[in-house]
Order: structure tokens, then C-alpha cells, then sequence
């Protein structure tokens, strides 16, 4: 054998492929594939309606960015000072970022004002305070450049120097009509402190009115609540407490703000109304520390009413203690007239 | 001086079974490429005035076919598939060294062809252009299959003599195909299928480049490192070494 010859390839030895039945099963398969649309045009054809209407969409969303105000602005401040609460109630815990309690704000919001043209963040506060607080839309935004010198003074706790500081930029009245939520709290601290309640109530009702679904709202409820109460307005009270209880169910203070409203119903005399508020206390909070306490007031103050109302009839034979408490168990509403 | 098989327009007769050889420079491949002119069918041979005048016919019927074809009609491409179904196959089983799924090879290529016949310049070269889109299939088949053999995924396709040479092929044609498929299977795919379009495929080299969709240069390249590479490697069965 020798190598360096390379001879052609005989055409004769190759083998044809193309066997008929080959050809016939390949051509069917063809035949299936082109009946079916080309797959090319019917993409382009999905993905140019797809694409306009995408950019289409882009282009609202831009749009409806540009022109939309901005609602809410956040800004991270420093705790505020603890506050003694009129009318001995807990005092106010310097608020710390950590604290993710609706009661206990993390953050200081500035809260644009977010009623509607048809005035539904009033709610039913507006109409319950007589609080002509219905913030238009024309109304200026809240601060959002930074904590004013104020509210700075404030969180210093050095109220005097925020109050002469608050009149130089035109006075409560100016300031709070465009606060946040959390300006006004800072407001009411500033005039409970320079002894302004009736100003400090404004604030506080404000809060309610404009901005319900703050995380401040439940607070400034509490705080109202203390206010009014020390105020002498037992109704605003017991409202500003039954307000708290529904914003913050299981908040630090529902067990209290439960109790108060006993309180503020039995400071009124007002039987049926304490009934109520006892029965709904002793229903939420069966433990309740003020539980027996309440039940003893609450018969104290019934048993009288009891017993006038039946004077006439057996004024003579009944010899009930009326100071007594109530034999009721915590759970039950408590009887008017206690059996023995 | 190269030894180089050189097919000369007549085929060998069945009864000639001694390979004639030829032995030519290494120029005579590019003036042969300059005096070429491109084929109606692109096979390399064109000998009879009759015969130019048969490939010029056929070129006519595709440019027809083409033409309808591309007017959606099914007949038109129909016709078209079986006129060059045959071709198709060939091709592609001889590219690639066995018939390993060369039905799909087959009918992906003339999927390609129909989607893409818009794109075909000139319409009565409708062969060479489905070559083209044959080997590029087949090229592709062949680099996956050597990729995945590198990571150990799978085996090289191995070449099948049965699959390239007739049933009632002599044994000598037998010894050459399978000799010479086992050195093209030792080289890079684009030389491989290059020297198999010009010497087993005999096509012009014009038509080798574009259906390997390279210049005539790059065409003529590969096809002379192959041709090379065979010479070098390849023993003749049928010569007797002297004593």
C-alpha cells in the first residue's frame, strides 16, 4: 500500500436517502407545520398592540405622577420629652423609633391634609366638637422642610422659650391650621405647659378631625380624653375615651380609657350611661383592675335612684344597703336593685 | 506539486474501479475557481452545451415555482420540495457522515426555506440557497453534538458506511468512503463539510462558499487544509507498495 494517491469519490457507491416514503412522511410533517400561521407574524402581531398600549399606560403613569401633589411626607425626628398628663393619668413615654405601637408613633409625620372634596376626613369629630377644622384643599401644606424652632424648643422640653418662639411665627392659631399630626401634639404639650387647655383641646381635637387615621389619632384621643375630663366637660371626656377604645382596641391605654368612661358616667350621674359603660368594661377586660372599685361606685350611685324610684311603694320595709356592692359577677351587667 | 483528486466532468465508469488521480499545483485550484461560473443547479460539472441547456431549464422551473410560492400558493411549494427533497437528504447525510435524524434535518430546512423564500434573492437558485440553509442545520447539529461530547453529555455521531456508501457499492468504494470518512471526521466542521461539498457533493467552489455563507477565499481555504490533511493521512487499498 502507498500513500500521496487520493483517489475521487465514486458518485455510483453513494447512497440516495431520499426513499419515497421518507420524502411522503417529511412533506406531511411540512404540510402540518405551514397550515399552521407563521409563528414570526403572529408575535408581531400580539406584541405591537401590547407595546402601544404598554407605552400608553407609561405615559398615564407618568403623567398622573407629575401632576399629583405629594400626600405624605415623612420625617424621622427626635423623641419627645416626657409630658405630665392633667388629670393624673400615665405620662408621656419619650417616643422612640423602636416603638411600632400605634399609640407610641415611630416616626413624626407631617400629614398633608387629606380631606376630600366631598369633606370625608372630617369625620364624625368635626360634627361631635363643633370643630369648624374641615381643611380645604387650598388650605397651605404642612412643614416638610424641617422641624420648625418651636417644635425644636419643644422637643427640648423647654416649653417657654417654644411659646415665645411659636408667637413669633404668628401665634398658635396661625401655626396649628397648617400642622401635621404630630405638630399639633407638639402644640398641645407647648400650651398645656403655658397653661392654654382650651388651646391645647383645639390641638388636640384638630388632630381628630384632620387626621383620624394618624398614628398620632389615638394619643391625642387619650390625651383629649385626660384634658376634657380635668376640665370639667365629663360628656367631651367620656366621647374623647369611647374615640380611643375604637382607634387603638388593644392599645397601652383601652383598659383605662374603659374605666374612664365609667368614671366620666358616674361623675355625671348618669346611671344608664354607667350601666353601660360598666357592663362594656367588665365584657372587655373581666380581669379589670378598677373592675370592683367601679362596681362599688357604680351601685353606690344606682341603689339611690333605686330606691327613689320604689319609695313611694315600700319605702319603709326595704332595708337594703344601697352603698353595698353589687353581687353580680364582673361579666354581668350590674343590677339596679342588689338581691340578698 | 500536491497529489489532488480532481474530478474531471466525466464520471468514473462502474467498471473502472482504479481511481484516476490527477496531480495539479496549488494554483490550479484558484484559476479553476476564476474560470467557474456559477451552476443553475450548483453542480460543479457542466459539460455539454445540452446539459447547461437542462440546468438552465431547471433554474427556470425554481424561478417559476419560487415565484408562485411566494404568492402563498401549496402546490408550488410542494413541487418544490420534491424536486429537491432528494438533494436535501444527500446533502445532508453526507455532510454529516451518518442519517442521524437527517428527516428533521430535512424538514426544518425547508420550514426555514418557506418562512424565509422573501429573503431569497435571486429565485431561480432555490438549490444552492437550500444548501446553504442544510448546512448551516447540519453545522449546527455537529458543534452541539462535539460540545456536549467535550463536557461528556453524550458520544460523537459515528460514522455510518452504511449510510454513505450504495447497497450494491464494490468493496473497494466501500474501503474508500469508509477511509476517507474517518479522516474527515478527525477535522473541524466547517473543513469537513467544505471538502465533502466539493469532492463527494462535487459542487463549484463558488457554490461550496455560498453555501458554507463564506467568501470564495475561506471556501477554497478549508477545502485545501482538508484536502491536505487527506493526502497527508490517506492510504490507497488498491496500490501495491513495490517490493
Amino acid at each position: 500500500m502507498t500513500r500521496a494517491s487520493f483517489p475521487e469519490i465514486p458518485q455510483e457507491a453513494l447512497r440516495s436517502h431520499a426513499r419515497p416514503e421518507r420524502v411522503e412522511r417529511v412533506w406531511r410533517r411540512l404540510e402540518l407545520d405551514l397550515a399552521a400561521p407563521p409563528r414570526g407574524q403572529s408575535l408581531a402581531l400580539l406584541w405591537v398592540p401590547l407595546t402601544a398600549l404598554g407605552i400608553f399606560g407609561a405615559g398615564v403613569l407618568v403623567g398622573a405622577r407629575l401632576h399629583a401633589p405629594p400626600v405624605e411626607i415623612s420625617a424621622m425626628a427626635e423623641p419627645r420629652p416626657a409630658l405630665p398628663v392633667p388629670g393624673g393619668g400615665p405620662a408621656h413615654e419619650p417616643e422612640t423609633p423602636a416603638q411600632a405601637h400605634p399609640d407610641a408613633p415611630v416616626q413624626k409625620r407631617l400629614h398633608a391634609p387629606r380631606v376630600s372634596p366631598t369633606g370625608e376626613a372630617a369625620s364624625d369629630y368635626t360634627e361631635s366638637y363643633a370643630e369648624p377644622a374641615i381643611v380645604t384643599a387650598s388650605e397651605p401644606a404642612p412643614l416638610v422642610t424641617g422641624p420648625a424652632e418651636w417644635e425644636k424648643l419643644a422637643e427640648t422640653g423647654d416649653f417657654r422659650a417654644a411659646k415665645a418662639a411659636l408667637d413669633r411665627e404668628g401665634g398658635f392659631a396661625s401655626v396649628s391650621q397648617r400642622a401635621s399630626a404630630s405638630q399639633l401634639l407638639v402644640l398641645a404639650d407647648i400650651a398645656r405647659a403655658s397653661g392654654g387647655r382650651e388651646q391645647a383641646a383645639q390641638a388636640l381635637k384638630r388632630v381628630l378631625s384632620a387626621y383620624l387615621s394618624a398614628p398620632e389619632a389615638p394619643l391625642a384621643a387619650w390625651t383629649l380624653g385626660n384634658l376634657l375630663e380635668q376640665t370639667g366637660d365629663r360628656a367631651g371626656a367620656d366621647e374623647a375615651y369611647a374615640t380611643y377604645r375604637r382607634l387603638s382596641p388593644t392599645g397601652d391605654f383601652a383598659e383605662d380609657a374603659a374605666a374612664r368612661q365609667v368614671d366620666a358616667a358616674l361623675s355625671q350621674g348618669n346611671v344608664e350611661l354607667a350601666a353601660r359603660a360598666l357592663e362594656e368594661y367588665s365584657r372587655n377586660f373581666p380581669g379589670g383592675r378598677r373592675l370592683a372599685e367601679l362596681h362599688k361606685r357604680f351601685a353606690a350611685l344606682a341603689a339611690p335612684a333605686e330606691a327613689g324610684a320604689s319609695a313611694p311603694a315600700d319605702a319603709d320595709d326595704d332595708e337594703t344597703d344601697a352603698t353595698e356592692p353589687s353581687a353580680d359577677a364582673p361579666g354581668t351587667p350590674p343590677q339596679a336593685a342588689p338581691q340578698h | 506539486m500536491l497529489a489532488r483528486c480532481v474530478h474531471h466532468g466525466s464520471r468514473m465508469a462502474a467498471t473502472n474501479r482504479a481511481p484516476r488521480l490527477r496531480l495539479i499545483s496549488s494554483e490550479s485550484l484558484e484559476e479553476e475557481a476564476a474560470s467557474a461560473t456559477v451552476p443553475a443547479s450548483g453542480a460543479l460539472e457542466l459539460g455539454a452545451p445540452a446539459e447547461a441547456q437542462e440546468v438552465e431549464a431547471e433554474r427556470e422551473v425554481d424561478q417559476e415555482l419560487v415565484g408562485r410560492a411566494r404568492r402563498s400558493e401549496a402546490r408550488a411549494f410542494e413541487t418544490l420540495y420534491r424536486r429537491h427533497a432528494e438533494f436535501a437528504f444527500n446533502l445532508a447525510v453526507r455532510i454529516q457522515g451518518n442519517a442521524t435524524d437527517v428527516e428533521d434535518v430535512v424538514h426544518d430546512a425547508f420550514l426555514k426555506a418557506q418562512v424565509r423564500l422573501a429573503d431569497l434573492r435571486d429565485s431561480a437558485a432555490f438549490r444552492p440557497w437550500l444548501g446553504s440553509i442544510v448546512v448551516r442545520l447540519v453545522r449546527t447539529r455537529l458543534r452541539r453534538r462535539k460540545l456536549l461530547g467535550a463536557l461528556g453529555l453524550t458520544t460523537p455521531d459515528p460514522v455510518e458506511i452504511e449510510s454513505i456508501a450504495a447497497v450494491d457499492a464494490d468493496p473497494e468504494a466501500r474501503a474508500l468512503l469508509a477511509q476517507v470518512y474517518a479522516l474527515l471526521q478527525t477535522l473541524a466542521a466547517d473543513d469537513r463539510i467544505a471538502w465533502t461539498l466539493r469532492y463527494v457533493e462535487r459542487h463549484r467552489l463558488e457554490t461550496v462558499a455560498l453555501m458554507l455563507d463564506c467568501s470564495l477565499a475561506t471556501a477554497k481555504r478549508r477545502i485545501a487544509r482538508a484536502q491536505r490533511f487527506l493526502t497527508e493521512h490517506f492510504v490507497s487499498p488498491f496500490t501495491q507498495s513495490p517490493a
